[in-house]
This record gives C-alpha cells, structure tokens and sequence, in this order.
C-alpha cells in the first residue's frame, strides 16, 4: 500500500514538473511591450510615419528634378553641367562627368542607388498596403487614402525604374520573401508591357480613393490626378517607338531578353498603344483639376517683374483674352513663376505632382547655384547648349535665322548680326535685351527670356546685401570674370541658364538661404497636354477606349480640334501663335512641331533624355557635335564670340547600349535570371 | 593606450597602472536520491537543483609616463636626438563589473539491471538550466532575458559480457533562441563496440593483449549559441535610418519621421547541427606497456549559421536577414599512443600525439561567381588565396609579353603574376586558392621522460604544419605605412637591383626573393597576397626539456627534509622551421607582436 501512495506521489510529481515545464522557453511575456506590426498600424502617428518612410525613398537618387549629382539625367543636349570633371579639378576623380555621361563612358556600378532606393520604397509601401486594413484607429476613408497613397509610390517606384533601366522584375504583391533560397528568390525581367500594365493598373486602384486635390500641408501627398498621370505618362512611352516596334532600335530590341530569351519590348508596331496613351491623357484632361497657370498683364512694372511685353500683332490671338488670346495675360512671367519659387505648389493650377520640399543635397536650390554667374558668388558651370538655345522660336513663332546653319540643316538663313546699342535701350527696342547683347537674341519668344542666360542678360540678384551688386548684366566673354578661365567654372558654351532662378536668387557667402526655395516640378500639366496630342497625332485609326473609371467609352482617333485643345494652350501662354493648320494636318509636321515643344517647353525637367531615347531620336540627336559660341573669344572680340563653333569641352555621342542604364554587375551576380541591358557587361564577361 | 606599438615592453608591464578585481562566485546545489527498488529493481531516482551567482567587479587604474623616442639620427655634436612621443598621464580609473546568475533543474530517472552476461542500463534526464545576465545589458530589452535551455535525453546501454556493447542515445532540447516550433532539436545518436580482447580465444591464446577494442559511433549534436546574436527571429521596427517625409509647402510644416524594420525577423532560425561519425580503436599490449588509441572521424557541420549577404536589392530590405545556410565537412584521423619500459633500473615513457584533418566548405552564403575557383565552396575554411607569381619581371620586353596588370604602374623588378583566366588581365579574377589554410591541419607532439635512480629528464617537441600564410606589412614590404629608415637586412642584399644601379647586370635576378626597393607602393602591384609572399607555417620545436636531480630520501632524512630536488628547465629552445623571419606560432602575418621567450630555467625546490 505504501509502495502504491509513493509510486503515486511521484508520479503525480513529475507530470506538475512537466506541465510546469512546458511553458519554460516562452519569451512572449517579455517581448510584448516592443514595437510590432500591429502597433505600428494601430496608432495615427505610427502609420504617418510608416507612410512618410515609404515615400522618403523618393528623394536623393530617384527624384525628377535635381542636380547632376543625383540627376545627371536632367542633362541631355539641351543643358550641361561642367563641373564634376577630373580634367579640370583632380580631386573629382570617379565623379561622373557630363562628357563621361554623354559619351557613354560610365560603367555598370555608376548611378545605381535609384535601383536599390526604389526597390526599397516599394517593400516599404508593400508592408504598408498588407497592413492598413487590420488597423483599428482610422476611419474607412482614411483607410482607403493611405492605402492608395502607398499604392501610388509603390507603382511610382516601378516608373522611375521602367523609365531609366527598362523592364525591371515586378514584386510580388506582398514582397520577395527573403526567406527563401538565393535560387527561388531569382526574379527574371517582366517585358516592358507587363511593367507598364502594372503600373497603369495599380494607378487606377490608387485614382480612385485618391482625393482630387490637397491643402498646403498635403502638397507633396499625391492625388487622384497624380496618379492618372503617371499611369498617361506610363502609356505614352510604352507607344514610343523603342518600346513599340520601332525600326531604329531593331537590333536592341532583339538583344534585350529575359533569362528565356523573350524580347522585353515590343518588337511588332501596335499602334493601340497610342489610343490608350491618348485615353489617358484624356483621363487626366477630364478631371478638370487643371489648367495652366497664366500671370495677369501688367503695363506697370519694376525691374525685377517688368511690364508685360506685348508679343507682336496676331490677328488671332492678340486681341483675345485667355485661354483664347494673350491680350490679359504676361507670357514671360506665366512660364517664368512656374519654376523660380514665386508661385507656391497649392497656387499652381498646373502641378501635378511634387515631391515639395523633399529635396536632397542636390535639390533645386542647388542646381540655380550653378547656374548663377560667378559675380554672384554662383558656380557659373550649368548652361545651353546652342542646340536648345535655337530651338526657342521669335516672337513671332519663326525660327530664329540661323538656326541649325552649323549642321547643314536649317532654313538657310544667316545669324543675324549687330549688337543693341544705347540709343536702341533708349527707344525701348528689343526689349528686354540691354545695350551691347547680340541681336541673335532679340524678338525671341517669352519663354526663351525665362529660360536662357544668354550673353549680356541681367541676373537681378536683389538678394545681394549689397545694392551695387544687384541688376548686373553678365557678359561670358573671356576676361569678363564670368567668362573662360582656367578653371572648371566657366560656361562651355558661353550661354547660361535661367530657368529655376529667382530675381532674388544669388549666394552671396555661399549662403544656399539667399535662393528662394524651390518645389519641384515632377509631373506638369503641359506635360500630359503634349502627351495627349503627341500620342493622336500617329493614330491612323479610331479606337474605344473606357476611361480609367469606366464611367464612359472615349472615342479616340486623330481629331486636329483635339489635339488643338492640348496644344493651344501651350502656345498661347508662351505668347506665341499656334501652330498652323498645314503642321496639324500634317502627321510628320506635327511631330517634328510637338518634339521641339517638348525640348522648350519642359527644358530641365528630365524630360528630354528620355525623351530622346523613346523616340528613337538619340542616334540622331546625340551624334551631332555640341555647339556654343566661341568662348575663348574677350570683349573686344564680340562679333567673333557670337559666330558658333564647336564646344571644344563638350562631346556627346550616342550607341544602342544608352537607351537603358546598365544594371549593376553586383545584381545580376545575386540573381542567376537577371539579364543585362545590351552592351553591357555581365558578371561573366 | 598611449603610443601603441611605439612603446616598450618595459613601459608596459611596469609603468601603466594597476587594475583591481573582485569576484564573487557562489555556487548552491541540492540533490536527492530516490532508491526506486520498491517499484523495479534497480531504478533509482536523482533530483537536483542549482543556484550560481556570479559578480564580479573590475577598476582599472591608468597611468603613463613621459616617453621619448631616439631619432635615427644625432646632432652635430653626436648626441642623441630626442622626439617626445607622449607627454605624461597621471593615474586615472576606469570601473566596469559584471554579473550572472545560473539556475538549473535536473531530474534523473536511472535503470541499471544485470542478468548473467547481460547488462542494461537505461537512462531518463530532464534538465533545465537558465542563465542570466544581469549588467551591461545595453538598451534592448533582448539581452537581459536569461538564457535558457530545456531538454529530455536518454541513454540506452547494453553490453553482453563486457564484450558487445550497442549503445542508444538522444536528445531532445530545446533553447529559448529560436521561434515557438523551431526551438527543439532532436539530436540521436547510436553506437557499438566489440572488445575483441575478451574473446575467448584470445583470452586463451594471446594473453598479452590486455585491449583490443573497436569502436564506432553515429550521432548528431546541435548548437544553439549564435554568437551573441539573441532572438534571430524577432524583427525591429523603430526610426533609425528610417528616412520621413515632409508633406508641406515650403514655409509650412507637417513632417513625419520615418518607421520601418530597422531589423528583419528570421524566422526560421534553429540548431545548428552537426553529423558526427566515429571509428576507433583502443589497444593496450604488453601488460599496458604499449598502449594506443586511434579515432578516424568525420563530421558533417550543417545549417550553419550565417548572414544572408547576398539577397538581390529587388528584394528591398534594409537590413540583413540570417539563416542556417552554411554546411562543411571535416575529416581526420586522431591518435596517440605511450610506451612504457622498465630497463633494469631506468623507467622510460614515450608518449606521442597526431592529428591530421581536413575540411571543405560544402555551402555557405555567397554569390555567384563565373570562376568556380573563386567561391568559398569546395575550399577549405580559411584557405589563404592570391595571385600565382611567376618570378620578377625581367625587362620592358618581357612586361611587354604579358598580361596586362592593373594594380598601378609596374616595372622590371617588379613582381610578375600569372593570368589564371586567360583574359590578358591581371586583376582580382586571377586571384585562387593558394597553399593550405592559415590554420595548421595538422598538428602532433611527441616526447619522452626516463629516469634513473634520482635523475629525470623529461622532452617534449611540438610541430605543427600544412599551413601557410601571407607576410605583409611594413616588416615586409620597404618603406610603406609612413616607415622610410631601417628596413630588415634581407630585404636589401636579397632584392631585385637595376644594372643602370649596380653595373652588374647579375643583379637583376628574376628569381630574387624580394622585388626592386621601392617607395610607399602599398597598394600597388607588389604588395599583394600572391605566392610571392606566401610562407609554410610548418615547424617543429623543442618545447620543454627538463633535466633534474632528486637528493636520495635518506640522505634528506639526516637533515629533516622532506624532498630536495634541483632542476633545469628550457623552453622553446630550439625551433625547426622553412620560415625564418620570425617565430612561424606566432599567428602575426607582419612580424610585429614579440615572439614566444626562449627561457631556461635552474631551480632547486625543497620540501620540509
């Protein structure tokens, strides 16, 4: 019996002990008060904060607007930047210079923090969108507004990708799970379609909990239109030739697979793509969220915002009041207090999207502190080429006369020679030129005196603590203090950059406070207007197409009042005639017309890079010899300094292998179904 | 601490201050035992239970004085030049402590039962243990949670006669580490062995054979110990590095911080485990005379823990995840053997150890390589790799023969690399696995005592080899790291030398042991890891020899002593090595740290 109680008692013993035991390794308890998931999305702030990272990828390597240092894709043939450049100044070894950068020369590890950065934003916006549903502390809206916020950036991340390397691998819905094996994680390259179907899809999804517009506090948070025109910009470069069966790029095309050999671009022409670029455009153009910004007439100035000059007699225009006329509004200044920081973002009926005041290092700020002359303590290294220069038109909507004479092509006519004089200021002739600029630059259309610092233009620097140091007319002459030196601070073409400066601007004390902060132009009406009329410009066809909410069917096909409706606009806020009805009837016209629009009316804002390469127009384009005036010629040497030459320290050049930005060697080594961008290096070669 | 390496050992052993230790170690234990006869004959019951704590306090008192150093150089009237290197420290104190505390539980359930021949004995063990640390635990709540271990292990044994033996074991442990269904490991293991020498026709034939035992054992153990890296399967999400977001217009604020995984979890962390599998032998002859015993082992280390690297970008992570992804297999043999003999009145032992393994990395975390050779996989842990040179470069012609190198400007005398790839460029593609392993894969001893009436004398020699390594430096390479006055002697008179320099074009010896003398070429073509500078770590040393005398007792008795013995000893007399620069134990690649001291010893010791 005692035996029995004992075998008993211990027994029992030993299953408390084990019972006891079970919960021995548990460490919840302990880990209960960190930071989870769950947390992180049931608290206002939290989920701001979740959101704000999410976004803040968007800056420094990925932004639209900024300085070469991040952005050296801001600068194509139209601008360039000289600094940087270990020829001039050792200590910029391995920097990426603008002839480095334009003849190809950099290698497959250069530029590629967007790469990372994007991939990034979009695991962070992924986390995001999986987990906002369970919170519990916001409403349904709010819910829905997040959600589409991240969805945005997200499908952003992709665009910025798609737009500088080509197809990239699409993720899956709930991110890569790093949990897996090097060899399941390996993605191949979606096609360039896939991409931009993703894209376009998940623009709608944000579209349609995205509110239509937002206050001052939420300027830099995207929209419905932002996200319609991302999708429209998205469409309108998956039709542009390098993506849609152009011939130029035929044997690029053929060379840039996935890992099975499946062409990532189109290699058949469908012209479809272009009704549904068109479509989206339109989607954008439907909301009647925006318009383009115009400044009222003004025939009482100052000096820094003159009175409005008046483009020449147009029987058509002049007369009538916008949108139809010029007659009440100041040209220069509607497209000048776009960029320079007069305007703020939430008074602009033109932007459309933003990244604000997210600027990096290299922001705005920064790209005008290179462009002001050195009088005014500026780097004095950004400028034009003569390409762009020319490409703005007279006043009167012809060409400037000479134009393009140095490459064989043009209209034959000669540069104008003669230089203001005193008396010519006195009279009030050639406005806004002072005495002793070149007439190559009078009568030149509005936003050309925005846009150029040509030689002799005055940089109003009313910052300047100093009033003697204000209003200076700066001269690129050699001997000038502005002009060539033998440094790296001189303008290679001896024709700067206005566009982005302030009448207040200088920086003086290297003082980046003295420039008049800058939001930045990410996507612009005028841009999707161009868009919507360059895409029905190559429909031969017409197509139906729903709009993004599927609320109604567009009809889509060329129609000259529908791409009048875009274009117009443009070109009336610039002060200049329209195009005439034999460029709009004409598919080819209309194109070369809608091209060379693009190149002035977006200069600098990253568009003409890619531009150039969709187009299929780099081979032609970038292959042609940059071209300034002579800047080694002084003062006394003037009518010599303005006929073109060669920019000896700008070369430029074009191969099949720029289309895309190579993908770094480090990648395609992680993942064996990675495929290189054609002409450049793998890890095994 | 001072003017490192620029001070002397005097300095350091005796003018730096002192340091101030107390530690404080208690240790509790209770057991009990259970005699279980009662229920099964032969099944007892043990419990135990322990508490330890541990303290331990540290003050560190610094000091330093003046130092000096003498210039290479003297002033014009011949005296020494002196540059001040340090001014002096007076005593300063730096205090650091620490502390644990261990808690462990054991409960034992044993059966041990005989019948005839036939022996069991099986086991039952439950155990808990937790250890915790209690300072310097840092911010994260993460390290101050104990260390904990739960485990059931069992031990089935059955030998027949003393002579068959098959032996079952397991465990089953689990460790607080890993995540809930990943923190137990079931690690088996069985083993059998045959005594041949209780057999009877040997008991009966060949009685000088006292053992003779084959062994062999199969079995898998695990570790949970990450090194130091706690809770691998639990994220982070905080602001560090968390990049926010301004939503304002300029002038206007509403900005967020950012929030995100500061960390990501891995999830599926668990033991690392390792397959071990065993063949031995124990002999013992001559009336243990000659006894031996050898062991021929192979191990199979998986799931090893380690950083996943080289996860694609695309992934998107920011930071770096972990996993149980390395595997390597070491083989070898391990042996010894003593010898003892009685010669008249001289006693002589030999005793002798070996052991020779090997290695090879079967998996680990690394990316794709287009030269197999060079991945990690399929070499040996800690395989010293570099470039093949091929002698110096004997004029312009020959560098105008060969591959391009692209480690800076070269010129003859330079050192001249083979291109392994074939490409026609010299560069990091062409670097491969070169000799063995900077750890020797072979190591033995072997030594020898005899005595006769009061002498002894004892011998003890050490070797180790296949092994190599790189010599770099300043030691080595001239005039580099800031250093332009005395180089080592061989350097000079065993270079590579110009005939424009010494009009003797014998001097231009593509086979010189050391390239043409050159100025802070640190990063250029000559100072590499190449077979150039690559040396056998191989050596053999007389570690000790001890010689003594021991006075007779009754001698002693007269004086009222206990023992009286004197004695020389020498250590590290005498080193057999191909590498002479410097003591080749000594793991320093530059020749720098102080070598091991050669001493001899005399000394007397007495007992009362």
């Amino acid at each position: 019996m005692l035996k029995k109680i004992k075998a008993i008692s211990i027994f029992c013993l030993m299953v408390t002990l084990l019972f006891s035991c079970k919960k021995y390794l548990k460490t919840d308890e302990y880990f209960k008060d960190r930071m989870d998931l769950d947390k992180s999305f049931n608290n206002v702030e939290y989920i701001e904060e979740w959101l704000a990272n999410s976004y803040s990828y968007l800056t420094g390597a990925n932004a639209d607007v900024a300085s070469k240092g991040f952005e050296p894709f801001n600068f194509s043939d139209d601008i360039y930047y000289g600094d940087r450049d270990v020829n001039y100044d050792v200590t910029n070894a391995g920097a990426l210079s603008y002839n480095r950068f334009s003849l190809g020369n950099y290698h497959e590890d250069e530029k590629q923090g967007s790469w990372t950065q994007c991939y990034q934003g979009i695991r962070s916006a992924s986390i995001f969108i999986q987990n906002i549903d369970n919170s519990t502390v916001i409403s349904d809206e709010d819910k829905a507004d997040y959600k589409a916020q991240a969805r945005f950036v997200r499908a952003y991340y992709y665009w910025l990708l798609l737009r500088k390397y080509g197809p990239v691998p699409i993720m899956p819905e709930d991110g890569a799970d790093y949990t897996d094996s090097y060899d399941e994680l390996a993605l191949p390259r979606n096609t360039y379609e896939q991409c931009a179907e993703y894209i376009g899809k998940e623009m709608v999804l944000a579209a349609k909990d995205l509110p239509q517009s937002r206050g001052q506090l939420a300027i830099a948070r995207p929209t419905k239109g932002a996200a319609l025109a991302t999708r429209a910009k998205v469409f309108l470069y998956a039709a542009s030739p390098l993506m849609n069966g152009g011939k130029v790029s035929m044997d690029y095309k053929e060379k840039l697979v996935d890992d099975k050999g499946n062409p990532l671009l189109s290699i058949t022409y469908d012209e479809s793509k272009w009704a549904r670029a068109a479509a989206a455009a339109k989607d954008v153009m439907r909301l009647g969220a925006y318009s383009l910004y115009v400044a009222p007439f003004t025939n009482s100035g100052t000096v820094t915002h003159p009175a409005t000059i008046v483009p020449p007699y147009n029987a058509e225009f002049s007369d009538k009041p916008w949108p139809d006329g010029w007659s009440n509004i100041d040209p220069f200044q509607s497209y000048r207090a776009l960029f320079d920081g007069e305007l703020s973002a939430a008074e602009n009926p033109e932007l459309i999207f933003t990244r604000g005041q997210n600027q990096s290092s290299e922001g705005i700020n920064v790209m005008v502190v290179h462009q002001l002359p050195r009088i005014a303590s500026g780097w004095n290294t950004h400028g034009m080429t003569l390409k762009q220069c020319d490409a703005y038109y007279m006043n009167d909507g012809k060409d400037v006369p000479g134009k393009d004479a140095e490459y064989g092509k043009g209209n034959g006519s000669q540069r104008v020679q003669g230089f203001v004089t005193d008396e010519d200021v006195a009279e009030g002739k050639y406005k806004p030129l002072e005495a002793g600029v070149s007439l190559q630059f009078a009568n030149r259309e509005p936003r050309f005196y925005a846009s150029v610092g040509y030689n002799g233009s005055v940089w109003d620097l009313t910052n300047e603590t100093e009033v003697k140091n204000r209003e200076q007319q700066v001269f690129y002459y050699r001997g000038s203090g502005n002009g060539y030196t033998n440094t790296m601070f001189w303008l290679r073409t001896g024709i700067g950059i206005k566009k982005y400066v302030n009448p207040m601007d200088t920086y003086e004390n290297n003082n980046l406070a003295n420039v008049v902060p800058k939001y930045e132009p990410a996507i612009r009406y005028a841009d999707i207007l161009l868009a919507y009329a360059e895409s029905l410009n190559e429909l031969n066809g017409s197509y139906n197409i729903p709009s993004w909410d599927s609320s109604e069917v567009y009809t889509i096909a060329r129609s000259i009042p529908e791409m009048k409706s875009a274009v117009k606009p443009i070109r009336i806020r610039a002060g200049l005639p329209d195009f005439t009805d034999a460029v709009y009837s004409s598919n080819t016209a209309l194109r070369t017309a809608i091209k060379r629009e693009r190149q002035i009316e977006l200069m600098g804002e990253q568009e003409r890079y890619y531009d150039l390469r969709r187009w299929e127009d780099a081979t032609k384009e970038l292959t042609l010899p940059i071209y300034g005036y002579n800047v080694l010629m002084t003062a006394n040497q003037r009518d010599l300094f303005h006929q073109p030459v060669e920019a000896f320290a700008l070369q430029s050049t074009f191969a099949p292998k720029m289309y895309f930005w190579p993908i770094s060697i480090e990648e395609l080594r992680r993942d064996s179904r990675m495929t290189q961008n054609p002409g450049w290096l793998t890890y095994t070669n | 601490m001072g003017t490192g390496n620029q001070t002397n050992p005097w300095v350091a052993a005796t003018q730096t201050g002192y340091n101030e230790n107390w530690t404080n170690n208690i240790q509790t234990n209770v057991t009990l035992d259970q005699d279980l006869n009662f229920l099964v004959n032969g099944l007892t019951f043990e419990g135990s239970f322990g508490y330890d704590t541990y303290n331990s306090s540290n003050i560190e008192r610094h000091k330093w004085p003046e130092q000096w150093r003498a210039e290479r150089h003297r002033d014009q009237d011949g005296n020494l030049i002196f540059t001040n290197i340090s001014g002096p420290s007076v005593l300063t104190q730096a205090s650091s402590n620490d502390g644990s505390r261990r808690e462990f539980l054991i409960a034992m359930l044993n059966y041990n039962h005989s019948i005839k021949d036939h022996h069991i004995g099986i086991d039952l063990r439950y155990n808990q243990e937790s250890n915790t640390f209690t300072q310097n635990l840092g911010t994260d709540i993460k390290n101050g949670i104990a260390k904990k271990n739960q485990g059931l292990a069992g031990r089935a044994a059955y030998n027949w006669k003393n002579r068959y033996y098959a032996d079952f074991n397991f465990g089953y442990t689990g460790s607080e580490n890993f995540s809930p269904g990943h923190q137990f490991g079931f690690f088996p293991a069985v083993s059998g062995a045959w005594n041949i020498a209780e057999e009877n026709f040997i008991k009966e034939n060949m009685k000088w054979i006292n053992m003779f035992k084959i062994r062999y054992s199969y079995g898998k153990v695990g570790n949970d110990n990450l090194g130091g890296n706690r809770f691998p399967y639990l994220y982070t999400i905080d602001g560090n590095n968390k990049g926010g977001y301004q939503w304002a217009e300029f002038g206007n604020d509403k900005n967020y911080p950012g929030l995100g995984f500061s960390q990501v979890a891995s999830p599926y962390v668990t033991w690392e485990m390792a397959t071990k599998q065993d063949l031995g032998l124990d002999l013992s002859l001559w009336n243990n005379q000659f006894s031996m015993t050898v062991d021929a082992f192979k191990d199979e280390r998986t799931g090893i823990y380690m950083d996943r690297n080289f996860l694609p970008s695309y992934v998107g992570l920011t930071s770096i995840p972990s996993a149980n992804v390395g595997a390597v297999r070491s083989k070898g043999i391990d042996g010894n053997f003593t010898v003892q003999r009685q010669f008249n009145k001289v006693h002589v032992t030999v005793r002798g150890n070996i052991t020779l393994s090997k290695n090879e990395v079967l998996d680990r975390d690394e990316e794709q390589s287009v030269y197999p050779y060079q991945m990690q996989k399929g070499y040996r842990v800690n395989q010293t790799r570099g470039l093949i040179a091929l002698g110096l470069f004997k004029d312009y012609d020959d560098i105008r023969n060969s591959p391009t190198q692209t480690f800076g400007a070269y010129q003859p005398g330079d050192i001249k690399y083979k291109d392994v790839n074939g490409d026609g460029v010299i560069n990091n593609d062409d670097v491969v696995a070169v000799g063995s392993t900077s750890t020797p894969n072979l190591v033995y001893g072997f030594g020898a005592s005899v005595t006769w009436k009061g002498f002894d004398v004892n011998v003890l020699f050490q070797g180790a080899g296949s092994s190599s390594f790189f010599i770099y430096g300043k030691t080595v390479y001239a005039f580099t790291e800031g250093e332009w006055g005395n180089i080592l002697k061989g350097l000079l008179e065993n270079r590579w030398v110009s005939a424009d320099i010494s009009g003797d074009p014998a001097t231009e010896n593509p086979n010189a042991p050391y390239p043409r003398l050159s100025y802070s070429d640190r990063d250029g073509n000559n100072y590499r890891n190449s077979t150039f500078w690559l040396r056998n770590g191989r050596y053999l040393r007389l570690r000790n020899l001890d010689i003594g005398y021991t006075l007779p007792k009754e001698m002693l008795h007269k004086i009222h002593m206990n023992s009286v013995r004197i004695y020389c000893i020498g250590t590290n007399l005498f080193t057999w090595a191909p590498f002479k620069l410097w003591d080749p134990e000594t793991t320093d690649p530059r020749g720098e740290t102080y070598p091991l001291i050669k001493s001899v010893t005399l000394g007397l010791q007495i007992s009362l």
